[in-house]
């Protein structure tokens, strides 16, 4: 299990492009995938949702 | 234990980056020559690079491994069938005496496409058929070099003996459920178009084949 977490955290590196720069680090969410259901400001989200009182 | 890890992370990260590109030894590991050494096995021990010839000769009796060709810029994958492989049956892997003295003349009716299912992926092969005197019928040469036929009259696919075993344990152990264990194998057979690998009849065959293997295995 703890090989197999060890494994993806260095493959999300890889696909995130940090593996041939090492001097390079992820901010904060730089490994994780994009998710088209999640909320998105500009893009599934109305511009005016910050002010959106009832939301 | 984790911590531990974190700071041997970038050091890992390196060596697996450093042996998805070409060895230092840019020579074939067998013949030694460096002219065309640009094929290299997944699956053998061996990760050095080999030339065409040698890649085939080694492959003799390990037709289901994963070759790899470097492009220039990667290593693209490709298949032992593009490069010419031809799978003999009836002789441990190498050509038949009889179907080599009639070559090219009998070549098509000798010679035919099959697919074969394997623990790591779908492959398709060219299969020379042993042509001796009294040589077994089809489904027998299969199933001497361990390939279970999927069909009788003229098999054109078949499912690896090790194959049949791991589905069993994995239907068993693991509530695998047939078209699930289809999809990972093409899934594994290509990972980026899992749909592009005509499994759909390799699923029937393979429902039925669990009947029939059960069959034999209790005697009925």
């Amino acid at each position: 299990m703890r090989v197999s977490q060890q494994w993806e955290n260095i493959q999300a590196h890889i696909w995130h492009g940090y593996g041939h720069d090492l001097d390079k680090t992820p901010d904060n969410g730089g490994l994780v995938e994009f998710c088209a259901a999640c909320a998105q400001p500009g893009i599934n989200l109305p511009s005016d949702w910050r002010t959106q009182k009832d939301q | 234990m984790m911590r531990d890890w974190q700071s041997h992370r970038d050091n890992f990260l390196s060596e697996i980056l450093s042996v998805e590109g070409p060895p230092q030894d840019k020579s074939c590991g067998n013949c030694g020559r460096t002219e065309q050494a640009i094929y290299r096995c997944s699956d053998c021990f061996y990760s050095g690079l080999l030339c065409l010839d040698c890649c085939l000769k080694d492959h003799i009796r390990h037709p289901f491994h994963h070759i790899k060709v470097w492009t220039g810029q990667y290593f693209s994958p490709t298949t032992l069938h593009r490069l010419g492989y031809i799978l003999h049956l009836g002789h441990g892997g190498l050509p038949c005496p009889i179907s080599g003295e009639q070559g090219e003349r009998d070549s098509k009716a000798s010679k035919g496409t099959l697919i074969v299912v394997d623990i790591r992926s779908i492959h398709s092969h060219s299969v020379s058929w042993c042509r001796c005197p009294g040589a077994p019928s089809r489904p027998a040469q299969l199933l001497r070099m361990h390939l279970y036929p999927a069909s009788i009259q003229s098999p054109r696919t078949a499912f690896t003996f090790q194959l049949l075993e791991y589905y069993h344990l994995d239907s068993v152990e693991c509530n695998t459920t047939p078209l699930s264990f289809c999809n990972k194998l093409r899934r594994l057979t290509n990972k980026y178009n899992p749909d592009a690998v005509p499994v759909s009849a390799i699923l029937l065959v393979l429902l039925n084949l669990d009947s029939q293997e059960h069959r034999i295995d209790i005697g009925n």
